[in-house]
């Protein structure tokens, strides 16, 4: 009889050893505990997988929002808004925030806190000028008061003259300067002049509808040689 | 935009809903009976309304100068100020500083003398016959205001802006919040509740108005149409003649002609139901206006069968057309079905900043006319009609606001006064407690204590809200106790204006139980 190979049997051991290594990790894994991975979904982890993955402490969260709030969002610059419709709050990017006027290059803000409307104040520098004709001031004004309009959301409140230019001059709600202070046309009880040293009467119509008119210049209000823009209010259906 | 090119009818889908999905409502001239028209409800029944009340809105549009309305003249402590403030604008008031008396004297207020207008001859005698009364020193109010706290009150929004404070009359003041509704739209919405329904036979809106869309007949959510009525003849629908004669025989059944079919075929459309909410919001304003005519032109039959001749008391004015229309409707009320009714009509040209010693006699003269002829159509209906009364109708005054004490000018030919706040209003009517002159006098003086503290100009801060009044008003047209202040949501920051003692805000207006 042919001796073996001396490798045999180690052969055979080794070969052994690995089918019942396979054998143990194959029983392992039919019942070691499931991985979260493993798990099909709605099925609960299991107690002590369960401890590993506990909530993290509750600290730093924040209250929900509610409708309409808004609060920094978790990277730099963005913005989670909470709508007003149900559903999750978004998050938007800072570049999409309007801006407010205190952005705005076009105002200067004072120590005292009036913002000041650069191009307004120059544009009512203009009023009166020798060079443009009488019409043009009433449209000045008119854009003046568009400026106004625009920071304020409506007309002054104002009854008189004197109250209207008060209000263009820094005496509202948002201390917006559209009108010099210094102006060379407003007489000591604080009324703009027109060019023929007459007040000007600014007629309410509407809280975006101001009519300005100017006596003209034979300074009679109600005459044939009066200038105004012609605003009027449409008559009822 | 045309309906349809083939009927070549030109009225714009826009602007037929635009009168704020009204019922185009025709007048006299219409057949009575109008079963054969397929559209038209079949004329039902008269019913017979024992328990009536309607109350009628005269809005003057501009800001009506009420300093020269009710004027203090001759022994009056402020009849001297009226003379030196008022200036060229001044009414000569028999004052010591005045140069003759053109006022109409008033019983004594209190003991002071006061007077009307030169022009209103007629509302005088009614003043001094107890059937009209003034309120003094009325306006919107967000808060009570005074000259102490008017630097910190709450004023109401665009004090001074006509359409803002017309805005605000209209919706029985709450100037603090946006235009939701006026408060007559208010009292119907309220009135057509199952719980409060006091028109449970009303075949036509509660709200009529004779001046286009107006603002104080806006119900919330549109709930209560109003309908307009044209002083004229009907906004029909054009293309088929006056009063469609070209469309309909004198018997009541559609032309054998285009016009005939195309009426027929037309009002076979508006008859479709759609899905679609526009296009059925739109077919059901067309079916609500038709419906109506019927029920309007049998209304002007009943009138005109009352004997009173309409034509012959009502001046040929705007608003002495309004006011006659509103009396014919008044006068056939039992075609309406309406227990409670609610009418509106207006003025214009009341903003005088110019010509005003020119302008505001003409305008008080047609108001007086019209007025007066109001009152003189209820009596004669009440001696005509056994089921009317003389004191189931209140007609009653508002307008944006008063105007300045002092002129804007030195020529009496051109100057003029200017926006102002606080103003007199009158009310006239069988229950109203005639012949007084209600809330509280202002100290007519600048840099007084009822003068704006800023401005120099003469503007009163009312010290009475538009809600006390409206308030007062449609507790008597019957709104409920319980439901007043769903119509005036502002009224409790005000004195009750039910209370008649002397600690009271001087608010008796009203005899309720005339």
């Amino acid at each position: 009889m042919p001796q073996q190979p001396t490798w045999v049997p180690i052969l055979k051991k080794v070969t052994a050893g690995v089918i019942v290594l396979v054998m143990v990790y194959g029983l392992y894994s039919i019942i070691r505990p499931a991985s979260r991975q493993d798990l099909p979904q709605g099925v609960p982890v299991p107690r002590k997988a369960a401890a590993k993955t506990a909530a993290l402490p509750e600290k730093n969260i924040a209250p929900p929002l509610q409708p309409g709030q808004t609060r920094p969002g978790t990277r730099p610059g963005t913005l989670i808004v909470q709508p007003f419709q149900p559903g999750p709050p978004k998050e938007i990017s800072s570049k999409y925030r309007v801006p407010s006027h205190r952005d705005d290059a076009r105002i200067t803000r004072t120590d005292d806190g009036r913002l000041i409307f650069e191009q307004s104040i120059n544009l009512a520098r203009q009023l009166h000028d020798k060079d443009i004709p009488a019409e043009e001031d009433i449209q000045i004004l008119d854009a003046i008061l568009g400026y106004y309009r625009m920071m304020n959301k409506s007309n002054p409140v104002a009854g008189e003259n004197f109250e209207v230019i008060n209000s263009l001059m820094g005496k509202n709600k948002q201390s917006i300067v559209v009108f010099p202070t210094n102006h060379p046309d407003l007489d000591e009880n604080g009324n703009l002049l027109d060019r023929w040293g007459t007040p000007y009467f600014f007629h309410a119509l509407s809280a975006t509808l101001l009519d300005i008119q100017s006596a003209g210049p034979d300074r009679q209000r109600g005459s044939a040689d009066d200038l105004k823009l012609g605003y009027e209010l449409p008559e009822p259906d | 935009m045309a309906i349809n090119r083939n009927f070549n009818i030109k009225v714009s889908r826009r602007r037929f809903l635009g009168r704020s999905a009204l019922g185009s409502l025709a007048l006299g001239g219409l057949p009575q009976t109008l079963n054969h028209l397929g559209l038209m409800n079949a004329a039902a029944d008269e019913v017979t309304l024992t328990d009536y009340k309607a109350l009628v809105c005269v809005f003057l549009r501009g800001g009506c100068d009420m300093n020269n309305f009710l004027i203090p003249r001759g022994t009056n402590p402020q009849a001297n100020r009226y003379t030196n403030n008022r200036g060229i604008v001044a009414i000569p008031n028999g004052s010591t500083s005045a140069d003759g008396d053109d006022t109409i004297p008033l019983s004594a207020h209190n003991g002071d003398d006061f007077g009307f207008h030169p022009s209103l001859n007629k509302m005088a005698a009614m003043f001094n016959s107890g059937e009209l009364s003034m309120l003094a020193n009325c306006g919107n109010l967000s808060e009570v205001v005074t000259r102490a706290n008017y630097q910190t009150a709450t004023l109401p929004v665009q004090l001074f802006s006509h359409s803002d404070q017309v805005t605000q009359w209209m919706a029985g003041s709450q100037p603090d919040k946006p235009f939701s509704s006026g408060w007559g739209g208010r009292i119907a919405k309220n009135f057509g509740t199952e719980a409060n329904n006091l028109n449970p036979q009303g075949k036509s809106s509660m709200l009529i108005t004779v001046s286009g869309t107006s603002d104080f007949l806006s119900s919330p959510g549109g709930s209560v149409p109003q309908y307009a009525v044209s002083d004229n003849g009907a906004i029909s629908v054009a293309g088929y003649g006056a009063n469609y004669q070209n469309a309909i025989t004198a018997a009541n059944k559609y032309k054998n002609n285009n016009n005939g079919k195309r009426l027929a075929a037309f009002e076979d459309v508006m008859l479709h139901r759609h899905k679609h909410i526009l296009e059925e919001g739109y077919n059901t304003v067309v079916r609500r206006a038709r419906a109506n005519e019927g029920i309007i032109g049998e209304s002007l039959a009943t009138a005109t069968a009352t004997g009173v001749d309409f034509d012959g008391i009502f001046p040929d004015t705007d608003l002495g057309r309004e006011l006659k229309m509103v009396a014919q409707l008044i006068a056939g009320r039992n075609c309406l079905g309406n227990n409670r009714q609610i009418f509106f009509v207006d003025q214009g040209g009341f903003d005088t900043h110019q010509d005003i010693n020119a302008d505001l006699p003409v305008l008080l003269t047609q108001l007086d006319d019209a007025i007066g002829a109001f009152n003189e159509a209820m009596k004669q209906l009440a001696a005509n009609d056994s089921d009317f009364d003389y004191n189931d109708v209140i007609g009653f005054q508002a307008s944006d606001f008063n105007r300045t004490w002092t002129p804007n000018g030195s020529s009496f030919a051109s100057s003029g006064t200017d926006h102002a706040w606080g103003t007199n209003a009158f009310l006239f009517g069988g229950p109203v407690n005639g012949g007084q002159i209600f809330g509280n006098i202002p100290q007519l003086q600048i840099g007084g204590a009822d003068d704006v503290p800023s401005g120099s100009r003469g503007r009163w801060i009312p010290t009475t809200a538009v809600e006390q009044y409206s308030a007062v008003l449609a507790k008597w047209l019957g709104v409920p106790p319980v439901d007043i202040d769903t119509i005036f949501p502002n009224l409790s920051r005000f004195s009750d204006p039910f209370d008649i003692s002397a600690s009271g805000p001087n608010l008796d207006l009203i005899d309720f139980l005339a």
